[in-house]
């Protein structure tokens, strides 16, 4: 089957202290998923006098990242995204791509939080241990 | 018959005993006794999967519905095998799932409101055997 781009529509996480929460992404903008686990160096000195490869492999964070609408009328999606990174407990996130593929991982709003209200938009990228996962 | 298929068609518990528990459910959302009537066949729906064991109505009132057919992930791994559903709920926590949806369209509004009572994304409930979905629109339909 071919490959289906397209947009992220839906974005959750069930925290469980803070409560279920839900963000919808804009529409045609790039999204970045990075499943986490483990990565090899990428150092072209990182070979032994015998020609032999030094693998250095160290494990990474999983990451989600993309720019969502800024709902500020019902709820407040940048208020939210403040709490749950805020809070040291991390909540179970989904995203849920156009093409039906649902991916789902522990984790947190990390680095900066950022919402344009000009645009009505907020970036935040959500990363977390373990792996992320795709689970149907 | 094979053991598997035998276990398949296995009561879980009596009618009886499954009238009982969807009836403390219905006590606990209130639901009357004129609406109760009007929506026999969902009840119906509801007592036959409690019967099968394929619903069980938790000592809080939750509801947790074992899927028959868990939907896999395209490598055959099973990450929602069951769903559960709070008794309870604002409209607030229902209002973002049905963000885009329009008010004819029934059966997605129905999959937002059984995503807000489970906690799952639509994207997980639209992969749903329409054996499992139809006990979830059973569910759903005493939250409208």
């Amino acid at each position: 089957m071919s490959a289906i781009g397209g947009d992220i529509i839906e974005v959750t996480c069930n925290h469980p202290t803070l409560g279920d929460f839900t963000f919808y992404p804009k529409g045609s903008e790039d999204s970045t998923y990075d499943l986490g686990g483990f990565r090899s160096a990428d150092e072209a000195n990182g070979v032994d006098g015998s020609g032999a490869m030094i693998d250095q492999m160290n494990r990474v964070r999983w990451f989600f990242e993309v720019v969502y609408a800024w709902e500020q009328t019902t709820t407040d999606d940048l208020a939210s995204m403040k709490a749950l990174a805020a809070d040291p407990v991390p909540g179970t996130w989904t995203f849920t791509h156009i093409n039906g593929s649902v991916y789902s991982g522990d984790g947190k709003p990390v680095g900066d939080i950022q919402a344009n209200g000009n645009a009505g938009t907020l970036t935040a990228k959500i990363s977390g241990g373990a792996d992320l996962e795709k689970i149907v | 018959m094979s053991n598997k298929t035998a276990k398949t068609v296995q009561i879980a518990v009596s009618r009886d005993v499954a009238e009982k528990d969807l009836e403390r459910w219905l006590n606990h959302k209130r639901i009357g006794i004129t609406k109760r009537e009007n929506m026999r066949d969902n009840i119906d729906i509801l007592v036959d999967a409690v019967q099968d064991g394929q619903l069980v109505v938790e000592e809080d009132c939750k509801i947790t519905q074992k899927l028959a057919f868990p939907p896999e992930n395209g490598e055959g791994d099973v990450h929602v095998s069951e769903l559960v559903y709070a008794p309870r709920m604002h409209f607030s926590q229902i209002q973002p799932k049905l963000k885009g949806i329009k008010p004819g369209d029934t059966e997605t509004r129905l999959l937002g409101y059984a995503a807000a009572l489970s906690g799952q994304p639509i994207g997980v409930l639209r992969k749903l055997d329409t054996v499992d979905l139809a006990v979830l629109q059973a569910v759903a339909v005493f939250f409208l």
